[in-house]
């Protein structure tokens, strides 16, 4: 039940009839008659629970953009209802105008739409769904809540999808499908074809011109059907915040880039997400477009945990996909203490077999810090900044005496340097 | 018009009705114990009767009018509602009555029988309704009174009482004339016997012509509201506020509570957020800055700057990262064209003991990697 402020207003108006009559019995007597007024509206308003409410199923939307979610509110009892309805959300679902009114004559029905704007990654859930049946009188109210589960998924945002374009030109011009094909640019041998002016004249094939008669060239193709692995790190150095999101949302971008770009050059990409133990993984899936969306639906529900990773198990998932050469990219941070003692131990094992790089996002702010020396509070901060600065980079350069490539980019850059990364290997043939 | 609608217009409706009623009563309303009030509470019937056996009622609401009245040996003086009078006023009716024929009061407080200067005490708690009360002396011999359901009770050491009570005091009290002083005096401890509603109650009405009519002339004293002094002693009824604002001011609360309850009732339970951990990247390097700043250890923090601004120089200048310090500080000098005691007093040497030095020597390192190599 509630009261409304119309009721209010009615016994406030009760001043007039004590002004008139200064009795105390006048004021009980007007309390009363309010009273009985709302008992009564309350027992003329209709039912809430005559209310039947289905909810239209959940939506997709990636992280910034607006979707919408619809109740279905239909009046199942005998009486005219006209309510308030409310349809509640968690915060960061960000449902923009969930209050709705709706007069529902018996038997009918009516589609109340709630805009949905999430403003963080995952699913983000309906709570319960508030019912507030007004009497004719507009005193008062029957109210009720029920459960009409809802999700809608956020899923990340990609930024760095408009790097994408670019990638794939350069990506092409190595593939050769859009430049001559020449020797350099790949090492497996594609086809035989005839000369024309302009091609390298060292990618003739003699054999061939002399059973032809006139000249052949040789063309090449980049290797394919090369194996990359991602490994996505969600322990607590994934939690740190730089810029608007975690650490973990801006390698999420640079894994989904990376991804996106390995499976259009026709390489086998495979997803792992962990920290004590795999938490998502996307393996075995050969339809190129079918990938990104697996991609992007594995990371969608991961959050930060927590925890110190388990290199070791994390490691030993990598190993067990294949026993096959693979391109892995840890994508961790360069957290000194936990580079030290949790990852060193275990990359001699994986450098042996596979091409390792390591992907840490960088805060801007520290660099920033360590050159602010104006005052002495500023100098003591900047010192600080240096240090850490000092710690990763000796962080980097242990890893980096083990044969392993270490990219430590600010969000912006990271997926940019690490797919270049990927066409540098791609073009030198080192996959 | 919808339904809602027409309920609120006849509401309305009845509420305009009920307001007219309230002000058409209002307005025939008159004061209580009034000689010239109809009303149930009012006196009118004692008034008429009195005239018609030959009494001259004059009546007055003030002290100033008792004045006026001036009463002699041949006048009873009766006070109704004494309460509403104030000191002054009840000084100058004592004044004046003294020497009139006989002072009635009716039913008054305790604080007005101390401004009037008489000897009795009222016997102050509240009574149960003690019926009719059985009353033996003079005038009042062999009547019944009817003080209501609570009528005050009172004491004193001189004079007479009847129509006695369960706590020892009188209902009716009388004390013998002081001349020079005090007329006869007559204290009645209830109100119900002179209104119209009560004066048919046992034998009331032979109590009123008895106490007011014992004299030829009658001067009514009827304070009112209308005219209360402003210092009253107060016997509940007077105040200089207007009498709807008790009951106003617990509407009033009443419609806060209400408001509270409009306000307070949430439509639906509030949503909690599922909040992941999340700590901004930078926090433990800004810990660390603390850490310095509090311990004011400048010679560690310039010592800090110079090995990150050491290693970035090596880099610039092709060095490996392990190179001496002493050939990295020629190779410095060198670039930058300085002198090399200059650049090492920077890089290397150079005692930091204040935070004055310490920031000179963090901005000449910055200046040094600037000139070595310009981004």
């Amino acid at each position: 039940m509630a009261i409304t402020g119309r009721a209010v207003l009615l016994a406030a108006l009760g001043l007039i009839y004590v002004a008139l009559v200064p009795r105390a019995w006048s004021v009980l007597v007007w309390l009363a008659v309010v009273a009985v007024l709302v008992i009564v509206d309350v027992l003329l308003a209709g039912s809430p629970a005559g209310l039947d409410l289905t909810r239209s199923p959940g939506a997709q939307v990636v992280l910034g953009e607006s979707t919408s979610t619809s109740l279905l509110v239909r009046n199942d009892g005998r009486r005219r209802v006209r309510a308030l309805v409310r349809d509640a959300w968690q915060p960061s679902a960000g449902a923009g105008g969930s209050r709705h009114t709706a007069t529902l004559p018996p038997g009918e029905s009516v589609r109340l739409t709630t805009e949905l704007t999430p403003v963080r990654r995952g699913d983000r859930r309906a709570d319960r769904t508030t019912l507030r049946s007004y009497g004719p009188l507009g005193l008062a109210a029957r109210q009720r809540s029920v459960a009409v589960p809802g999700t809608v998924r956020a899923l990340p945002a990609f930024p760095s999808r408009r790097h994408l374009p670019s990638r794939l030109r350069v990506l092409r011009e190595i593939d050769g499908r859009a430049a001559v094909r020449v020797r350099g640019q790949g090492t497996e041998f594609d086809s035989l074809r005839d000369y024309v002016d302009g091609d390298d004249v060292r990618s003739l094939d003699w054999r061939a011109t002399a059973r032809r008669r006139h000249l052949v060239v040789r063309t090449w193709q980049p290797e394919r059907d090369r194996r990359v692995v991602i490994l996505l790190d969600t322990s607590r150095t994934s939690a740190g915040r730089v810029g608007d999101t975690t650490r973990l949302d801006h390698s999420m971008d640079a894994a989904l880039l990376l991804g996106a770009l390995a499976s259009r050059a026709g390489d086998r990409v495979q997803f792992l997400a962990g920290d004590r133990a795999i938490g998502a993984r996307v393996i075995g899936v050969h339809d190129r477009g079918q990938l990104l969306h697996r991609l992007v639906t594995a990371m969608t529900p991961l959050e930060p945990a927590l925890v110190e990773a388990d290199w070791s198990r994390l490691a030993g998932a990598v190993d067990g996909l294949s026993r096959q050469r693979a391109l892995v990219v840890l994508l961790t941070s360069l957290e000194p203490a936990a580079i030290e003692e949790g990852l060193l131990p275990v990359l001699p094992a994986l450098t042996a077999r596979h091409r390792v790089v390591v992907a840490s996002v960088t805060d801007p702010v520290l660099r920033q810090m360590a050159s602010q020396r104006r005052t002495a509070f500023e100098t003591y901060d900047a010192a600080a900044a240096e240090r850490t600065l000092t710690l990763r980079e000796r962080a980097a350069t242990a890893l980096g005496q083990l044969g392993v490539t270490v990219l430590d980019e600010s969000p912006d850059e990271l997926p940019t340097a690490l797919v270049d990364h990927y066409l540098m290997l791609k073009r030198q043939a080192l996959l | 018009m919808t339904r809602g609608r027409l309920i609120g217009a006849s509401l309305v409706l009845a509420l305009v009705a009920l307001a007219l009623v309230a002000v058409l009563t209002a307005g025939s309303r008159k004061q209580p114990l009034d000689p010239g009030s109809a009303a149930p509470d009012g006196a009118r019937a004692v008034a008429q009767v009195l005239r018609a056996q030959g009494v001259s009622v004059h009546v007055t609401h003030t002290a100033a009018g008792l004045v006026q009245q001036s009463a002699g040996p041949d006048s009873t003086v009766v006070v109704t509602r004494a309460g509403l009078l104030g000191r002054a006023s009840l000084h100058r009716i004592a004044q004046t009555s003294s020497s009139a024929g006989s002072l009635v009061l009716i039913a008054p407080t305790a604080p007005v029988l101390a401004d009037l200067g008489l000897p009795i005490r009222e016997v102050p708690g509240a009574r149960s309704d003690p019926g009719q009360l059985r009353c033996s002396t003079p005038p009042f011999d062999g009547l019944r009174f009817d003080g209501g359901v609570a009528p005050r009770s009172y004491t004193s050491t001189v004079g007479a009482g009847c129509a006695r009570l369960d706590d020892g005091g009188d209902a009716i009290r009388t004390l013998p004339a002081v001349p020079g002083l005090r007329p006869a005096v007559v204290v009645i401890g209830s109100d119900q016997f002179l209104r119209n509603r009560g004066v048919l109650s046992a034998d009331d009405a032979a109590i009123a012509l008895r106490a007011l009519g014992s004299h030829p002339r009658l001067v009514w004293v009827a304070a009112d509201t209308a005219h209360a002094d402003a210092s009253a002693t107060g016997s509940g009824e007077a105040s200089p506020w207007p009498r709807w604002l008790g009951p106003g001011t617990w509407l009033v609360a009443a419609c806060v509570v209400l408001l509270m309850l409009w306000r307070g009732r949430r439509l639906g339970r509030l949503v909690t957020e599922p909040l992941p951990v999340v700590v901004p990247a930078v926090e433990t390097t800004l810990s660390r800055g603390q850490l310095y700043r509090r311990a004011r250890d400048t010679a560690r923090t310039a010592e800090v700057l110079r090995i990150a601004s050491r290693h970035r120089l090596a880099r610039y200048l092709g060095l490996a990262p392990t190179t001496p310090a002493a050939e990295l500080v020629r190779e410095t000098a060198q670039a930058t064209r300085r002198d090399a005691r200059e650049v090492h007093d920077v890089l290397v040497g150079g005692p930091v003991d204040d935070e004055a030095q310490l920031i000179r020597t963090a901005q000449e390192l910055q200046n040094l990697e600037r000139q070595v190599h310009r981004p």
